[in-house]
């Protein structure tokens, strides 16, 4: 394969739809609570909190579980790594959309 | 799955929490009410009273929109922005207001000049929309007829009252919008392809 195809591969941890669209919520603001980023995602509480988990596992999310008014807030951010890492994903697909948009039109010639 | 819409979803958040309008405008109407001694708003406790119940309504709506829809802070870089923007906004509403506010043209330039404030801001923290060009619009418009009056008329209560009314209606506006935004299951932000 040519060196195209090396650097394109995907990172599988932040492809997935639900984790991807998580990150790149996060990317755009500081910090997003629990309850909005389930309305973003339209995620279920458990599965939310499961892929929370896995990217604060790999360092990509920092949580910080507080009480607002006595009711207990869960919070996250994006860490360092993972602002590094959701710019250099979607950076990745656009590549990937223009190869494709430019084998299709070679293909068409 | 849409790039630009969660993106979107989150920054915009907190400017389309339009609820928070509806008290805002409550109080510029009640304040307009004040100026000309209308009803229970003309006496000093009637008016004060208002200020009290719009500031608990206020605490309501921001207790309601954290638990509906959850809360977001913007990046440092949005709030520096939004900060620019809000200072040189009321530096350009009193000075406009101050040069041209006693001038003797039958128009309002508080209406005019609170008009564009909106789209300014509008434009610079969600993007215009049909209805902020819309009622901004039309509140422009209507302060630059010749009715309002000549200085020493009361032609800035009456501004404040359509003031009040053109805020609460945005607000409203961007409520729905924001409710349509955040839906449960809504396609374009969870589900689907993946598009940059």
């Amino acid at each position: 394969m040519s060196g195209h195809s090396d650097e394109l591969v995907l990172d599988r941890l932040i492809h997935e739809p639900s984790r991807l669209a998580i990150l790149t919520v996060l990317s755009s603001v500081q910090a997003a609570d629990f309850v909005f980023l389930q309305r973003v995602t339209g995620l279920t509480n458990g599965n939310l909190s499961s892929h929370l988990s896995k990217l604060e596992e790999a360092g990509l999310v920092r949580i910080e579980k507080r009480f607002v008014r006595k009711k207990p807030n869960t919070r996250a951010e994006l860490t360092a790594e993972g602002t590094k890492r959701i710019a250099r994903h979607w950076a990745q697909l656009e590549r990937l959309r223009q190869l494709f948009e430019e084998h299709v039109a070679e293909e068409q010639v | 799955m849409d790039r630009a819409a969660l993106e979107s979803a989150a920054t915009t958040y907190p400017h389309l929490r339009g609820l928070f309008a509806i008290p805002a405008g409550a109080l510029m109407a009640a304040s307009g009410a004040y100026n000309q001694g209308w009803g229970p708003f003309g006496r000093v406790w009637g008016f004060l009273g208002c200020v009290a119940l719009v500031a608990l309504v206020a605490l309501g709506i921001q207790r309601y929109y954290r638990d509906t829809y959850g809360s977001v802070t913007l990046s440092g870089r949005a709030q520096a922005r939004m900060a620019v923007v809000v200072a040189v906004s009321v530096a350009a509403f009193l000075g406009v207001n101050v040069l041209l506010g006693s001038t003797d043209h039958p128009i309002s330039v508080l209406s005019v000049s609170f008009g564009a404030v909106l789209l300014v801001n509008y434009a610079a923290y969600v993007g215009l929309r049909v209805h902020h060009v819309a009622i901004a619009g039309a509140l422009m418009i209507a302060g630059l007829l010749p009715v309002w009056g000549d200085a020493d008329s009361s032609r800035d209560s009456y501004a404040l009252i359509a003031m009040g009314a053109a805020s609460a209606a945005i607000g409203i506006a961007d409520h729905r919008l924001l409710a349509r935004m955040l839906r449960p299951g809504t396609p374009e932000l969870g589900g689907g392809d993946v598009r940059a």
